[in-house]
């Protein structure tokens, strides 16, 4: 009885350990990943709400990602003056709905902004994520004049060697990256990992000097998204990232989540072929990072949960 | 209430809300504030607005010059500046009337009107001259403070009141706006409304009129002593108690005068108006010729020295010059275009300058700031009047708050499907300058800002892209140049148009129906 009681405990210890110890563990409180059962979690079919709701649960739930008092970020796509229908901007329910979810688990503070393309109050509005956002009790800021961004250094750079972040995402606990999977004229794809050129001052830069490799190097920030969720409810597949028509958009009804930028990234490109070719290999800030080791592009690896509604 | 006061009550409202619908960047002002600016004479003359027309030509008929009172921003703002900064120990007086200079200005600027050569109009016109006070004067103060408690007091986004950049608009339009208030402003603090009285074609337009009005200040021969206290209180300088004569086409009609005599000698009376009187008060001798305010002022400053004033004269100007012509190129980014653009709405560079009289109220509303007023890009004849610069920002697809805005209907109002279509400049690209090109570099943020993809990323070398353009789609907004990371000039830039055109019509595809049932992965 005995014996049989210590291997059960020897092999339920040591599956404890061997789960527990996928994943990143890092001491940088930002960088620690909470040890989930699942790396990425893909839903398709159903509304933007209802599919965040149950990618989150798959995942082990917001209180995984968000503690009780913390001053979170939530940083959607919010670049274009267009309506949520034309798929330039973040779909505003799913961002509303991260927001309130962040409240449920105890948030003190939500902030949302985007340093938009468009001029901001245009974008914000007509994208409906001020609306929503609010609504969900969110503080909504604006990220259109310097004075809101401070200087970042960013040792890892291989091009972008240091930049100005904004000063929400310096502040705060933790920040989720909300971006909406989209065609790009630059840089083939936009989805997480260019995302974060929205917490960022200078475009142009990015742009001149290598821009995938800019767009790798600005991932190598310190204060790493803690999730991201990429909406595909819509989704931009030709003339991205801005849109021309109408005709742009499709409506997959799809969402990924994890932590890992990079394994998104790669999930939610690999969905985009099933609608238009697009070869991995040309999105060059995936090589990019990889090399950085922000995480990984090979989807053998992850524990992938799939939810069909 | 006293005439006086209701005169000042309504002027108060009038000249704060003018001012505030100028500084007004988030329109939140009620949209009925807009109409401020169209009851002005000089733009509804050059918009055609037969019914405002009749509305202050009713207006002066009955009340002679109330306009310049009471609606005039450039007159309240004179009788603001008078109350604050007047010498109290200086009275006003009655002066001659500045009869040969008013009169030819007021034919020179018909003439402008009449034949399109607006720019002396513009300079004159003082709506116009309120505009541009408000638009580089007021509204950068007004902004600095504004830039400063934004933060606090809105706490998140507050769409009525946020940060506003403060755009430089060049040393000319500065210099220019700058140098109108400075001389108006001394003339209205020496001597009231003179500037009204001598200068102004709207003041000596209307003082024709006003001398067939109905209703006006009328002096009582018979109880008036020449106690000369309506004399000191009036601005206008025209109310004569030697001679016991009010020269109505110099009066304002601000009423002070009314309050003034101690006999109630005053009164403001209906006046049955006579052909004699429409001919003005024909020139008799009196026993001692008044002095003409130009001699007053002369004496006042001091000896002239003219050698020396020549001397420094040239030398201002000359040092002048050179620093404005490199403001202007800083403003343009020294961008390659040799044609300026036009903004929406402007039809093309001939009407713009017919039309335009420079009060840069559209300057003061775009919301990315693009619309900064020119220096010699039209020519002569287009000096101030407004251009798009990509420095800053790019014209937004779908606004049309600059053609809107417009009274002189410069910018003739659009719509947002029109804007569309509408193509203000064209695209061209240095393809050798191009960092695809010559850093062997993904950039693509040209075509990424491009609403109708006039240009677009084609594949090229590997995974590399290069942008191709095309002209005819091309709605000039200046997404492109805007955001080209090639400095100080651009490889992608908007050469404007001298004519407006129609772009072509963008090409709908069919919508694609996708039926995913899988992940892909």
């Amino acid at each position: 009885m005995e014996r049989r009681f210590f291997l059960k405990a020897l092999a339920t210890t040591g599956a404890y350990i061997g789960l527990s110890s996928r994943g990143a563990l890092n001491v940088f409180g930002q960088k620690t990943k909470p040890s989930g059962d699942y790396d990425l979690v893909a839903v398709l079919g159903g509304e933007p709400a209802e599919m965040f709701r149950k990618g989150i649960e798959a995942l082990g739930g917001m209180k995984k990602y968000v503690k009780k008092g913390q001053k979170v970020v939530v940083k959607p796509n919010i670049g274009w003056d267009k309506t949520p229908d034309l798929a330039a901007n973040t779909n505003p329910e799913l961002v509303g709905e991260i927001v309130k979810q962040c409240f449920k688990a105890g948030a003190k503070e939500v902030v949302v902004f985007d340093h938009t393309c468009d001029h901001w109050v245009n974008a914000y509005t007509n994208s409906g994520i001020q609306a929503a956002a609010v609504a969900a009790g969110a503080k909504v800021v604006p990220a259109d004049t310097e004075n809101y961004y401070e200087e970042v250094t960013l040792d890892q750079g291989i091009s972008l060697k240091s930049t100005k972040i904004h000063k929400a995402i310096l502040d705060c606990d933790v920040w989720i990256n909300v971006p909406i999977l989209k065609t790009h004229g630059g840089a083939k794809m936009t989805v997480a990992m260019k995302n974060l050129m929205g917490i960022n001052w200078d475009r142009r830069w990015m742009h001149r000097n290598n821009l995938p490799q800019c767009i790798a190097d600005l991932n190598t920030l310190d204060k790493k998204p803690i999730l991201n969720v990429v909406d595909a409810y819509r989704v931009m597949q030709s003339n991205g990232p801005r849109g021309k028509t109408e005709a742009d958009v499709v409506m997959p009804k799809a969402l990924f989540l994890s932590s890992d930028i990079v394994a998104v990234d790669t999930a939610a490109i690999k969905f985009f072929n099933q609608i238009k070719d697009m070869p991995l290999s040309d999105v060059k800030y995936l090589k990019f990072s990889e090399q950085h080791q922000i995480g990984t592009m090979n989807m053998e690896t992850l524990n992938i949960k799939r939810i069909k509604i | 209430m006293k005439l006086s006061n209701a005169r000042r009550l309504f002027a108060s409202v009038w000249g704060i809300l003018f001012l505030l619908y100028f500084l007004d960047y988030s329109g939140t002002l009620p949209p009925s504030t807009a109409w401020m600016t169209r009851w002005q004479w000089i733009p509804a003359f050059l918009s055609g607005n037969v019914l405002v027309l009749l509305g202050l030509g009713i207006l002066s008929i009955g009340f002679g010059r109330l306009y310049c009172s009471i609606l005039c921003p450039l007159g309240i703002l004179q009788d603001l500046i008078y109350r604050i900064f007047r010498r109290k120990t200086k009275p006003l007086r009655y002066l001659a009337e500045h009869r040969w200079l008013r009169n030819s200005l007021l034919v020179f600027s018909a003439l402008g009107l009449l034949l399109g050569w607006i720019p002396f109009v513009a300079l004159l016109d003082p709506y116009s001259i309120f505009g541009r006070t408000c638009t580089h004067l007021f509204r950068p103060v007004f902004l600095f403070i504004n830039n400063t408690f934004a933060d606090d007091l809105s706490k998140g986004v507050n769409y009525a009141l946020y940060e506003v950049p403060i755009v430089y608009s060049g040393l000319f339009a500065g210099l220019i706006t700058a140098g109108s208030l400075l001389f108006i402003s001394v003339l209205a603090m020496q001597f009231g409304r003179l500037y009204c009285n001598s200068i102004c074609p709207v003041g000596t337009f209307l003082g024709w009129i006003s001398r067939a009005s109905f209703f006006r200040p009328v002096l009582n021969t018979e109880t008036c002593n020449r106690c000369g206290k309506c004399e000191k209180n009036c601005k206008s300088a025209c109310i004569n108690s030697r001679e016991k004569s009010i020269d109505i086409s110099r009066c304002v009609q601000c009423f002070n005068c009314l309050d003034q005599c101690p006999k109630g000698g005053i009164r403001y009376q209906f006046v049955r108006p006579s052909f004699r009187n429409l001919l003005g008060d024909l020139p008799h001798k009196t026993a001692k010729p008044a002095q003409s305010p130009s001699h007053e002022f002369i004496k006042t400053a001091g000896a002239i020295d003219y050698p020396k004033r020549r001397f420094f004269g040239t030398l201002g100007a000359l040092s002048i010059s050179i620093p404005l012509a490199k403001s202007q190129a800083v403003l343009h980014t020294a961008s390659k275009r040799t044609t300026p653009i036009a903004p929406p709405g402007a039809i093309s560079h001939s009407h713009l300058n017919r039309h335009c009289t420079a009060c840069h109220l559209c300057v003061a509303k775009c919301p990315h700031q693009i619309i900064q007023p020119a220096f010699m890009e039209y020519g002569m004849e287009g000096i101030l009047q407004p251009t798009l610069t990509f420095k800053n920002g790019f014209c937004n697809f779908d606004c049309t708050l600059c053609s809107e805005v417009c009274p002189n209907n410069a910018l003739q109002a659009i719509s947002k499907t029109e804007k569309h279509r509408l193509q203000m400049g064209r695209v061209k690209l240095d393809i050798d300058r191009c960092v695809v090109k010559t850093d062997r570099t993904n950039c693509g943020a040209c075509s990424e800002h491009c609403p109708t993809q006039a240009v677009e990323m084609i594949p090229y070398d590997g995974a590399l892209t290069l942008p191709r353009i095309h002209p005819d789609l091309c709605v000039g907004c200046g997404g492109c140049e805007y955001i080209c990371p090639v400095q100080p000039q651009t490889a992608i830039y908007v050469e404007g148009l001298t004519r407006h055109q129609q772009a072509k019509e963008i090409t709908k595809t069919e919508q694609i129906k996708v039926d995913i049932q899988d992940f892909g992965f």
